[in-house]
Formats: structure tokens, sequence, C-alpha cells
């Protein structure tokens, strides 16, 4: 792994290559000079700088998608634990087709797949489950059977980028539906309890494995 | 001119409480504080021993405003089976509500553990000879119950503790105690006096609002604080204690100062 | 000047480190120094007490337990310095309203359990990615009765030593300590030989977490790419 420049708190960024710069997570400016705030690998695109760090502990940003459970349900929408500091709102209208007269109705404990649309640090985030500007759901909802299971964010955003290398091994395998929130969430749904099972501790063992040793591992889960 | 004046003073007072900071660095920038001292100078001490009657030792000390009272009450107890030569010093410092709003009722706060168990570690056995509290060894010794009550807090209550403690110490008189037939007998006609090995004196320096190191901060100033340095001479000049708190900075060079400055104090107040 | 355990004045006992080995916590480290060892777990940011909210930061919370015994009025002391150290270096306006809660559990304590409290809650909050202004690194002096100074002391060389000395700098910042605690019969010149020394071991133990926290994330990016 050669070119990959680690840093650790504290350590100073010399970003003054750029006339702009734009800092993203990880780093900050004080005192006139820019430093990282998390230890993990320093990006850059020239503009941009941003550290990618990998945590546990989900902050809500903007447009995420997110796997939460719904905690509480209100008058105008249920709290949905996705992972952060604070339990996100989910509107009772902020679904596809959703009128005041016909809404969906979720249980406590319901599993649903959103996205963030508020997400700052002086107010509880806001998610929902379709897109505004089209109204349609775009493979956000509920989450019906199957099973969720947390993972760090790091594999998380590994999955979703289709740069896991387990996906592909387990898809090759067997049929199965996942939705992966970056908030380290992960839902799967295989036929079957024992295949989802499977398929969960596939994707949790693969955290430190490269593709062939991913192959490897599903095929002695599925020989098992 | 009465009326102006009294106008000043009013604007002055609402001033200093909707906007406490901004009133504390129009002084501090100049230099001052808002009573007038100089950044290192300390308000006056007085320290009064002996006035709880009913305590074996005691003793009344004010800084400024601050007011401290220590009593130390002596019982006798069965020392600890590893310690069997030693006795016991239990030192407690109490911030009730009745020396500052800040502090509830009910069992102990974090300020006053933390101030209990530093004094604690400063005075026993570096200050108090434990084997001298021994009666008997593995029967019977003296545990010395310091109590330490703030009763009006202005700041800077851990020198304040400091002192009265010292002062406390100095006080106790000790009944002459004998052990015959497995009961303690005191006579409090013959009282003796603790040997104290070493004669503490504390000087708290404060940070405050990250930019002004004062000596012996007031409550106002204290709300600013930002981090505060406890420096604890001895009689012969050696430290017992330097103790910095909070995460403000406070720099070598300004440390070094805080010891020079807290020496010269103490040779100055010394008797 | 010997020492019991055949260690120069200024030698540290081996330095060991485990990141991540609680599964339940957001970051966790455990830091050993030869036969003391210290387990810090970190929670946060996360949802806090209405009592203890603050609007503009993140309320910094400590617990530290004991290796023997109930939590004590001594512990309250090390809460309290350790909440005080890294209050501050806890970027906590970047998560208002928010908790973070630090737990530190001494596994074996054999001297110098201070720095390596410290220095275990350092890598504990790194391994959480909570954005911090800096790297902590602490370490401890003492002074013998013979009036040699020895670096990281024993419990038994603390205890019979005549001035203990606690350290903690910020990286690469030895002129300005974020810890400092010295307690026992010293002078000037003893104090300010204890702190070049406590800054010269601070800055290899920051050497030697700065190591262990790239190994982990190297490890990590290797996988990624």
């Amino acid at each position: 792994m050669a070119g990959v420049k680690v840093v650790v708190p504290g350590d100073a960024i010399d970003a003054a290559a750029a006339t702009v710069v734009r800092l993203g997570p990880g780093l900050v400016q004080a005192g006139g000079r820019t430093q990282a705030t998390a230890a993990g690998v320093l990006h850059s695109d020239g503009e941009q700088w941003w550290v990618v760090t990998n945590r546990r502990r989900y902050v809500a940003a903007e447009g995420e998608p997110v796997v939460g459970v719904v905690v509480a349900r209100h008058g105008e929408g249920y709290r949905v634990d996705i992972g952060a500091a604070h339990d996100a709102l989910l509107p009772l209208l902020a679904f596809e087709g959703a009128t005041k007269r016909n809404k969906p109705s979720l249980a406590l404990g319901t599993v649903v797949y959103a996205r963030v649309v508020v997400a700052n640090s002086f107010m509880d985030p806001e998610i929902e489950c379709y897109n505004s500007n089209t109204g349609k759901s775009e493979g956000y909802g509920e989450l019906a059977g199957g099973f969720m299971f947390k993972c760090s964010l790091g594999l998380a955003r590994r999955l979703i980028a289709s740069r896991a290398p387990v996906l592909a091994a387990l898809g090759a395998e067997l049929p199965f539906e996942i939705a992966i929130g970056v908030n380290g969430r992960v839902w799967v749904c295989a036929d079957g309890p024992e295949k989802t099972v499977l398929v969960a501790n596939a994707i949790r063992n693969s955290e430190y494995l490269d593709a062939a040793q991913c192959k490897q591992m599903v095929r002695e889960l599925l020989d098992r | 001119m009465a009326a102006t004046a009294g106008q000043v003073a009013f604007a002055m007072e609402a001033f200093r409480r909707i906007h406490p900071v901004e009133f504390q660095r129009r002084f501090l920038s100049q230099e001052t504080r808002h009573d007038g001292r100089a950044f290192g100078q300390f308000r006056a001490t007085q320290v009064v021993k002996g006035t709880i009657s009913s305590a074996q030792g005691s003793s009344t000390v004010r800084i400024g405003d601050t007011t401290v009272v220590c009593g130390i009450k002596a019982e006798v107890c069965e020392p600890d089976v590893r310690r069997p030569d030693e006795g016991y010093l239990v030192t407690n410092v109490d911030l009730s509500p009745m020396c500052s709003a800040r502090f509830r009722a009910g069992p102990p706060g974090e300020s006053a553990q933390v101030a209990s168990e530093h004094i604690f570690r400063l005075f026993s056995g570096h200050v108090v000879d434990l084997r001298e509290l021994c009666i008997e060894s593995g029967q019977a010794a003296w545990v010395l119950s310091a109590d330490i009550v703030c009763v009006r807090h202005d700041g800077n209550v851990l020198d304040a503790a400091i002192i009265a403690l010292m002062a406390a110490l100095e006080d106790l008189a000790l009944p002459r105690a004998t052990l015959d037939a497995g009961a303690v007998t005191a006579d409090r006609s013959a009282t003796t006096r603790l040997t104290l090995r070493r004669r503490l004196a504390p000087a708290t320096f404060t940070l405050v609002d990250d930019a002004y190191l004062v000596a012996d901060a007031d409550d106002a100033e204290e709300q600013l604080a930002t981090a505060s340095l406890l420096v604890v001479l001895d009689g012969d000049g050696r430290l017992a204690n330097v103790w910095k708190r909070g995460a403000g900075a406070i720099g070598r060079a300004d440390i070094a100062r805080c010891i020079e400055a807290a020496a010269a104090r103490i040779s100055a107040t010394g008797e | 000047m010997a020492r019991a355990d055949r260690r120069e004045g200024d030698q540290i006992r081996a330095l060991h480190c485990v990141l991540g080995q609680l599964g339940r916590a957001d970051g966790s480290a455990q830091f050993s120094a030869g036969d003391t060892s210290v387990l810090c777990g970190v929670l946060g940011p996360v949802d806090v007490r209405v009592y203890d909210e603050k609007l503009d930061r993140a309320h910094v919370e400590v617990r530290f337990r004991p290796d023997i015994g109930l939590p004590a009025t001594k512990d309250k002391w090390v809460e309290a310095a350790l909440r005080s150290t890294f209050e501050r270096v806890i970027l906590g306006h970047l998560h208002p309203r928010t908790l973070v809660q630090i737990n530190v559990q001494v596994r074996q304590g054999d001297g110098s359990v201070d720095a390596a409290a410290i220095n275990a809650t350092t890598l504990a909050l790194v391994d959480a990615s909570v954005p911090l202004r800096t790297m902590v690194a602490a370490a401890s002096c003492a002074v013998l009765p013979g009036g040699a100074v020895v670096v990281d002391p024993t419990q038994e060389e603390a205890d019979g030593a005549r001035s203990v000395h606690t350290f903690a700098f910020g990286a690469g910042c030895s002129s300005e300590p974020v810890y400092s605690d010295s307690r026992g019969d010293f002078a000037a010149a003893e104090y300010d030989a204890c702190y070049d020394l406590c800054a010269a071991t601070a800055e290899r133990v920051a050497a030697f977490m700065r190591a262990a926290i790239e190994g982990k994330v190297t490890k990590e990016a290797r996988v990624g790419a």
C-alpha cells in the first residue's frame, strides 16, 4: 500500500498548495493551520481533503442511506433508532404514496430503510422513506422479515460502494436481498432463516478478508 | 451627583450580572482585577486557632470573603492489621449549599470529594506521622477526623482548607491515653501536641479566560477559569505539591514563575 | 543505582497495547506498561441525560474503576483529573448535546497508574474516532530517597519515593503540560529534572501509541482498497 498517508489527531495537513480548499470529515482549521481530528487515511483530489476513518458510532449526514428501528410513534411521525446520538424523526407522510388518510402503519420494532434529509448537530436528524422530488420510494421503506445486524461503519461503506468481495462471493452461491445503511446496520433476507443467518455471518466475518479468502470463507459456511 | 453615582453603580452591577465574562475581561485586559488587586496579589489571610472548644483542635481561616472552619475530633479505634503501629487521619471537606448556591444538599459532590482526597494525600503520613497516633500497637490508636467546613465560598477554597487543617493540627491537643485491661483511658488534664513533620503553605494560581494568570482567584474569576495551579511549599522552601487542574495552557515558564511567586509569598507571610 | 527490575533510571517498562477489543464500546484500548495495565472503553457521541446536556458542546463523563474494591473517593480524584485533562482535548463543540463517556478500568496496578490511564484513554478516544485536538501522552517518574530519578516507577518504587511526578503532554508540545501532578518532598531543581525526564519519556510513549494506531489504520486501509 504505497502512497497511503495515515494521519492521527493533531497532525498538520499541508493543504496550502491549492488556493481553495474544502475540508471534509476528520479535518478542522484551527489557529491558521489545518489539522486532523481523527486517525485514518488522508484523501485529497487537490481541492477537497478528507480523512477516511473506521468507527462504530454513526454521526448522521444528509443524503446517506440508513437502516433503523422504529422505537416510538408520535402524532406527527415515528422515532427511529439509527445508531446516532439522537433518534431520527420519520414523518408519517414520508412514504411513497402516503396521504393523510392512507399512510403506512409501522409497529414498534419495525426495521426501515431510509435516507437522512436533515442532519445537523443542533437538531435531531430527520429521515424519509421516499424521494420527495419524485415521490417514488426508490427502494426505501419498511424491511419486512429478514434479519438486521450491526457492523463497523467502514465495512458498511465498502459494502455499499460494491467494493466488498464478500457480496460477489455470496451472490455467486445463493440469492438474497440486502439493505445496507452507512450507519453500520445491514439488513439481509434470504430463503429461510438458515440462509439468512449464513449471509449475515459471512458479511460479519469478511471485515479483514480479501477476495480469495472471502470466497473460501463462504464456501466453508455453505459446506457446514 | 449622588443619583448619577448610584446609576453608574447600578449599571455596573447589571453589566456584571448580565455579562460576567465581558465584565471580567474589561478589567483583565487592563492588567487589573475587578476587586482592584494586581494579577499577582493575594487577598488578606486571617487564621484564628482554637475556635471550636468542643473539638480537640480547630481553626477558622478567612481568605478575603472565603471562610473555612476546621475541627479535628480525636477518637480511639483499632489499628489496621497491616499497619498495627499507625493511627488514621481522615479528611472531609464539606461544600454545602450554605457556602454557595452552586452546591447541592446531599452526599458530597465531586469538587468536595476531590478536595478531601487531595488534602488527605498531602497530609496523611507527610505532615502527620501516623505512628505518633498509636496508643498500643495492634490494640488501640487515634483516628483524627478532620472536618473542613466551608462557611462562605468566594474562591480558592482549597488553599483555605489546607491552611485551616495545618492550623488545626498545630492547635490539636491529644489527651494522654493509656490502655488498661482492654479499655483506653484518656487523661484530659495531660495533653500532648503532635510533632508535625512539615508546615505546609499553599498558593493557587488560576488561568482566567485562557489568557490571564492570576493569584488567589475569587469566585467570579474561578467561574471563568480554564486551569489552575496549586503550589504547596513547606517551611524549608521545599515543594510538597505542584498540581495543575484543567486543560488550559499553563506553560513551563508560567509554572516556574508561580513556584517563585508562591515561595515569595510564603516567606513574606511566614512568621 | 540499580533498580529492583534491573532497569536503567530512564528506562520504561515494556509497553503493550490492544485497540478495539471491546465489542460493545464505540472505541476501546488496553494500555500496559510492565505489570500496570489499564483498559478504557469509550462511548460517544451518544444521547445525553437532560441534566447534563450542554447546548454548545459535548458533555464528557469519566468513570474510573480500581483494580481492587469498589470505587472510592481516591478514584473520584482520578476521574476529575482525567476529565479536566480530556475535556478540552476532545473537540466537543463538533457534537453539541451529546455525551462522550469514558470508562476506565484498572486491570492491574503496579505504579504509574495515572499515566497509564491517560494513555489508555487517548488510545480509546482515537479508536472511537472522537474528534481530538491532539494526542495526549503521559509519563511518571519518582525521586528515590537517594536522590536518583527513575522513570515509570513500580508501586514499590513509588511507595518508597521521596516524590512522585506525573506529566501529560499534547503531541510535540513539551513546553505546556496538559496535566501535571507532583507530590512529596522535592526542590524546584528536582521538579525541573523530572519535567525534562517525563517530557522525553512521554515523547517515546507518544511514538509508540502513534505506531499502534497507524498499524490498525493501515490494516483496515489494505482490505478497503
